[in-house]
């Protein structure tokens, strides 16, 4: 006798395949939620810096940076959520020689910034940081 | 069942599509750290590249060899070298010291102004991993040469602390004008000196304005055709001056400077066979009227002499003529500029700290003045008007000087 449609196994198979399916779907897609917003802080970060640094080579003090840049930033290196952590270290003379004879000074700056990975119920999980060696001009008038 | 198989393709390439775009983003992410090394080294490439250049191009004399510069470490680098192919006259013609150097004179018109000069130098900037074409232009004028009549500037740094009084300006005795506001940065410069001269290079160099220097080779003495040393008759014996009339005609070089012994700090010139040294107390230009022919004259008092308190324009002038009152810092002088039977001079000044006084009627100047010091009007009113045919002027006037730079054309 023929039979018509599926039998309780098999849609229980199927059932089961689904699930699986939708499993992983569910696990990938919280997984890119999370890359993303990983991704997300990253670029925000690397826009600060850059941002920072540009304000830096033009003369701000590293306070007047932090205060006017468009996100949350402290000296902190465990900045809070959602804030970005931003220190320029003591600057020093660099004496520098060309291959034509000729010296130079410049004037060499650390800076570092720190931003923080969050998990999933909004907790700091861990921090991430970018560090970048800004050269100017030995001679740097200072902007107010 | 074909449904459901259309339904799951489907579903697949969705899935598909979301993950490749997941990784694109992720990929994103990491490729904006990497371009923001790139742009901070080439910010770190362009400051080494630049400071390199003042060092080298900013003090006189330079070598010409060596290009071209090259400089690597780890924060960034540059290489450079001049674009054209004559290397060796790039730094006479900016340190004035070479007459047989010709600059490029742009004519005078609004945008522009006149009395340029550019140097231009090609190379390349480390941007992480790679580089990129970069430009480097050393430009250079004259204030006076460029059309601006009237220029006041902070001192240097170094001489600030000794000098008699900050720049200032007293139209009309009211009381000292301060140009600037409190605490506005001093601008670095250099004074007009007569410190080098060529194959030993100022210690100090470049400041903002190149140096005027007395003593090289550039200068040379008025014959006794223009020379005539004087007692006016309704003056004392110590107002004794020296009168250089720009009637005559030229001299042997086309630039002349009035001489002066260091030691006594008289002024010595020749006439005829002999060599007179005398204590001069100021100097006397005579106009040529409204002849403009004649070369340039420049008169330069130098720092060593103490004695020159004073400028007198006799009689109207036409023929262009620069005055340089080198720094005068530590004497305090109050350098007088009067008039004699003149309505009109074509005359550049430059005073390098030493405060200048007018007292000189009604009259016209085309030309300019450049100070560090202070301005004061006695009497009567100066009028400055541009000058517009800087001819002469390139080689010797003092100038400013800067340094530009560009991305290359691709």
């Amino acid at each position: 006798m023929k039979k018509n449609g599926f039998s309780l196994v098999e849609a229980l198979i199927a059932a089961g395949i689904v699930a699986i399916g939708l499993t992983a779907a569910a696990s990938l897609v919280g997984a890119l939620m999370a890359k993303e917003e990983l991704n997300s802080v990253s670029l925000r970060a690397a826009n600060l810096h850059e941002q920072a640094i540009v304000l830096y080579r033009l003369g701000l003090s590293p306070a007047r940076i932090r205060e006017i840049l468009p996100e949350t930033c402290s000296e902190s290196g465990t900045p809070a959520a959602g804030t970005f952590g931003l220190t320029f270290g003591a600057s020093s003379v660099v004496a520098c020689t060309a291959s034509d004879g000729y010296s130079f000074k410049v004037m060499s700056t650390p800076s570092t910034l720190t931003y923080p990975i969050i998990g999933a119920e909004g907790s700091v999980l861990s921090y991430s940081s970018n560090s970048e060696t800004i050269i100017q001009p030995a001679t740097v008038w200072p902007v107010p | 069942m074909i449904f459901a198989l259309v339904l799951m393709t489907v579903g697949v390439f969705v899935l598909a599509a979301v993950l490749q775009l997941a990784a694109t983003q992720g990929v994103s992410g990491e490729a904006e750290w990497d371009a923001l090394q790139r742009r901070v080294t080439l910010g770190n490439s362009r400051a080494m590249a630049r400071e390199h250049l003042r060092s080298r191009l900013f003090h006189v004399p330079q070598a010409t060899n060596n290009w071209p510069a090259t400089f690597t470490n780890s924060s960034g680098g540059f290489s450079i070298q001049p674009a054209g192919a004559a290397h060796d006259n790039y730094w006479q013609a900016l340190s004035v010291t070479d007459p047989d150097v010709v600059l490029n004179i742009n004519p005078f018109n609004l945008m522009e102004r006149g009395g340029f000069y550019r140097e231009v130098f090609v190379g390349q900037l480390q941007q992480g991993a790679n580089s990129v074409g970069w430009s480097f232009a050393l430009r250079t004028r004259s204030p006076v040469a460029a059309g601006y009549s009237f220029v006041q500037h902070r001192p240097a740094d170094n001489d600030l602390a000794s000098l008699a009084s900050p720049p200032y300006i007293d139209l009309n005795g009211t009381g000292e004008q301060f140009v600037g506001f409190p605490g506005m940065p001093r601008m670095p410069m250099a004074s007009v000196t007569n410190t080098f001269t060529r194959g030993a290079g100022d210690s100090n160099g470049y400041q903002g304005f190149l140096d005027v220097r007395e003593g090289a080779s550039v200068y040379g003495l008025f014959t006794n055709a223009v020379y005539q040393a004087r007692e006016p008759s309704n003056q004392t014996p110590r107002t004794l001056q020296v009168v250089l009339d720009l009637a005559a005609a030229d001299p042997n070089v086309a630039n002349s400077v009035l001489r002066y012994d260091a030691t006594d700090n008289n002024a010595s010139f020749t006439r005829g066979t002999n060599v007179y040294n005398l204590p001069v107390k100021a100097v006397v230009l005579s106009g040529s009227g409204n002849d403009r022919g004649g070369k340039p004259l420049h008169v330069v008092v130098p720092e060593s002499n103490t004695n020159i308190t004073g400028l007198v324009l006799s009689n109207n002038n036409a023929r262009l003529a620069y005055f340089y009152r080198q720094k005068a810092v530590n004497n305090g002088v109050l350098f007088d500029v009067s008039s004699v039977n003149a309505s009109s001079w074509r005359l550049g000044i430059t005073m390098s700290q030493c405060d200048i006084q007018f007292d000189i009627g009604t009259l016209e100047i085309t030309g300019g003045l450049r100070t560090d010091g202070g301005i004061t009007y006695q009497g009567g009113s100066a009028n400055f008007i541009p000058e517009t045919d800087p001819g002469g002027l390139d080689f010797i006037a003092d100038r400013m000087m800067w340094l530009e730079d560009y991305r290359a054309q691709q």
